[in-house]
């Protein structure tokens, strides 16, 4: 099914990737060099400016809890990041300071938490953030107390289709894939397999429900001949999986689409495995299963060789994608000042970080207007490859791919093989977003690589 | 819809129910004797699923783990109780929610600066599926279900055929008669807090190898034994069996017929029952 790709259509698609970001960054986009490329450090910078004593970042994440691992897999991101660039001399000689608060994976608690943060602590910045319900509430006091936020975790379109495009919130960017990678780019994946009885399995919230909606509107489009014949809605901290499995077992699926994660997701694989529900979607080439979150590293280093080999996983960073010598970089200082794998918020925080440093230096001020004007538009060099920063929505757009499942011995957590994604500027949703994007003869193209 | 599919989600019902018993026993159980409603119990659990899996490292052996597990979490819980609870015993219940809810807190803290924030698997010790009616029932959800009837046996032959089972009956039934004629109420409130964590603990290490352990989850467990709790009617052991069956079998019939609204059913359960029988199925007015 998965058309091969050969090296040099690649590179052309590559190439036309590059023109696709252009094309949506807008006019006089050409005529510029990138001008946001963080990490990059040849020198340190200069001293003698200094703007402050300190230049101070919040860090809201969930730290207490079930969820609490989010925030420790975003703060080994951030703190990273923050030690670096303090042994390098700080922000035009001043030093980062990082404080984390913990959200509690509650609305109310996490604008508390910003509120404390700028008025009590001085905060410059506010990165983070883990959860959907959370990111709208903590997003519109951000005009109020007039700091920018940016988001390293949490996925639902609505903060940067809504509150951003429509209602005009401009202190807030997302550094992470949103759900449409969880929905649409799933969707394509889906599409090359040969399953074509679709069921889905997914936590009974916001993100469950807007990524089985697009995956379903994206399939149906690609591939007309496929049918979605039941869905299972589990309660987060479901402790029994086998009921759900069972009924949607009932009506003879030959693909599933989970977007089940963390603890939950733990539970389920293992289960699933025990009830028959992997053998239920076995194909010559692996199993039509797809997890969009599955390659979380929470998720790899927990399950390890429970989670079969051959099943489609991603995450909205896996660490070996791209094959850069900045990602690999990164993922080596990583591994050596915390002995785990970069998870995908870690990789966003860290790059959040060393994006404020190079806002401030390029601006030479704290001034939060100009921040903004040169955010938009502009091109991110980061080890998750190169974002975009869309004007319009506020939204990073870099692509991420999906792989099977390969358990190698070589490696402490399991690998992927077989990668595979779409140019990000394809599968995302464009303003003014009303209808799926164009997909035209992307099916086509998708890209195939090793 | 085959009849098939309806009498085997009806047993798989009953597995998941399993689960929900055994949480619940320990906590209606503690509350009954002591009249402390432990928010910590969720804690104890998941302290008895890390134990589990860390004894079964070393030792290799299943039940011996899930064993010593349980014990250790029973001394945890008995220290707790002098210590702590033993403290409040009387007191308005928002200072048991206060002080049970800091362990909670301090618990979950101690288990990432031991174990780390990732959680931790243990292998899976019950292996495939029999076939019956047709379709794969896992190994596990057998598992469950002898658990559970063993821990609902093992309970009532304690409580009834036992000195220490006959002498916590009469301190819940009425503790100054219990008192005047000489039993010590220290002793065995103390017992009674250690015997529900053993519960707790042992509900940990029997879940840890059909899932995983890891901080916090004892958040979500805690949720749905309040909820069997007081359907069944607090401090009513009896009634938490039942009432565990009863959201286990809706929840499992519900994802068969009224997917889309599986996770309103336990609530709708709850709230019929406090508009019918506020006190709960077996509960006392």
């Amino acid at each position: 099914m998965a058309e091969e790709i050969s090296r040099r259509d690649f590179l052309k698609y590559t190439a036309a990737l590059g023109a696709g970001l252009i094309i949506g960054g807008g006019v006089g986009y050409s005529l510029r060099k990138p001008e946001v490329q963080i990490i990059k450090e040849e020198k340190p910078t200069e001293v003698g400016e200094k703007l402050k004593d300190k230049i101070k970042i919040g860090h809201i994440a969930i730290f207490s809890g079930p969820f609490s691992t989010y925030g420790e897999l975003q703060k080994r991101g951030s703190l990273l990041a923050v030690e670096e660039i303090n042994k390098a001399g700080g922000i035009l000689g001043s030093k980062v300071e990082i404080v984390f608060r913990d959200s509690a994976a509650k609305p109310a608690e996490a604008v508390k938490q910003v509120r404390s943060l700028v008025e009590s602590e001085g905060c410059d910045f506010i990165i983070g953030i883990d959860s959907s319900g959370v990111v709208l509430a903590v997003a519109e006091v951000m005009p109020e107390v007039n700091k920018l936020l940016f988001v390293t975790h949490a996925a639902t379109h609505r903060l940067t289709e809504e509150l951003v495009y429509k209602r005009g919130i401009k202190e807030v960017f997302r550094l992470t894939v949103p759900v449409y990678q969880d929905g649409i780019l799933a969707a394509f994946i889906a599409a090359q397999l040969p399953a074509t009885r679709w069921a889905g399995v997914h936590p009974d919230y916001e993100y469950g429900y807007a990524s089985w909606e697009l995956f379903q509107k994206t399939l149906s489009k690609l591939r007309p001949d496929v049918e979605f014949v039941g869905e299972a809605w589990a309660k987060i901290g479901t402790t029994d999986f086998t009921p759900l499995i069972s009924s949607i077992m009932e009506k003879k699926p030959d693909g599933i689409h989970t977007v089940e994660w963390g603890f939950d997701l733990f539970t389920f694989v293992r289960q699933a495995k025990q009830a028959g529900l992997f053998d239920a979607v076995k194909y010559d080439g692996g199993y039509a299963w797809i997890n969009p979150m599955g390659y979380s590293t929470d998720a790899m280093e927990t399950l390890g060789t429970e989670y079969p080999e051959g099943c489609w996983v991603s995450g909205r960073y896996v660490w070996m994608y791209p094959n850069t010598p900045l990602n690999r970089k990164f993922v080596k200082a990583h591994l050596e000042r915390w002995g785990h794998y970069p998870a995908y918020s870690g990789e966003a925080s860290y790059t959040a970080v060393y994006l404020i440093k190079k806002l401030i230096e390029m601006t030479k001020s704290l001034d939060i207007d100009e921040h903004i004007k040169t955010l938009e538009n502009s091109t991110i060099y980061s080890p998750a490859g190169v974002r975009f920063i869309r004007k319009e929505d506020h939204q990073a757009i870099y692509e991420v791919p999906y792989g099977q499942i390969k358990h190698d011995p070589n490696y402490e957590i399991p690998v992927l093989t077989n990668l595979k994604t779409v140019p990000a500027e394809e599968y995302f949703r464009h303003p003014p977003f009303e209808e799926l994007p164009p997909y035209k003869e992307l099916y086509k193209k998708v890209l195939s690589k090793v | 819809m085959e009849p098939e599919a309806v009498i085997f989600q009806l047993v798989l019902g009953v597995a998941s129910a399993m689960l929900y018993w055994i949480v619940s026993s320990g906590l209606t159980f503690t509350f009954g004797v002591t009249r402390v409603l432990n928010f910590a119990h969720g804690a104890f659990y998941m302290l008895g699923a890390y134990f589990t899996l860390t004894f079964f490292d070393l030792i290799q052996n299943y039940i011996a783990s899930l064993f010593i597990a349980a014990a250790f979490v029973a001394l945890i819980g008995a220290g707790c109780e002098r210590a702590l609870i033993s403290r409040i015993y009387g007191l308005p219940v928002p200072f048991q929610l206060i002080l049970t809810f800091g362990l909670v807190l301090i618990f979950d803290d101690l288990v990432k600066m031991i174990w780390g924030p990732v959680p931790r698997m243990m292998p899976t010790q019950f292996v495939g599926s029999i076939n019956f009616l047709g379709r794969q029932l896992p190994i596990f959800s057998l598992y469950l279900i002898f658990a559970g009837i063993t821990i609902a046996v093992v309970m009532y032959f304690l409580l009834s055929k036992t000195d220490w089972g006959m002498e916590i009956r009469a301190i819940t039934a009425d503790p100054e008669t219990a008192m005047c004629s000489g039993l010590n109420p220290a002793y065995l409130y103390a017992t009674a807090f250690m015997f529900g964590s053993f519960l707790a603990g042992l509900g940990g290490g029997l879940y840890v190898p059909i899932s995983s352990a890891a901080p916090g989850m004892g958040e979500h467990i805690i949720i749905y034994a309040f909820i069997v709790t007081v359907i069944g009617g607090l401090g009513s052991i009896k009634g938490a069996f039942i009432s565990a069956l009863i959201i286990g079998i809706i929840e499992s019939l519900g994802a068969l017929f009224v997917p889309w609204m599986t996770i309103a059913l336990p609530y709708i359960a709850l709230a019929s029952v406090l508009i019918l029988k506020p006190e709960g199925i077996f509960g006392e007015k």
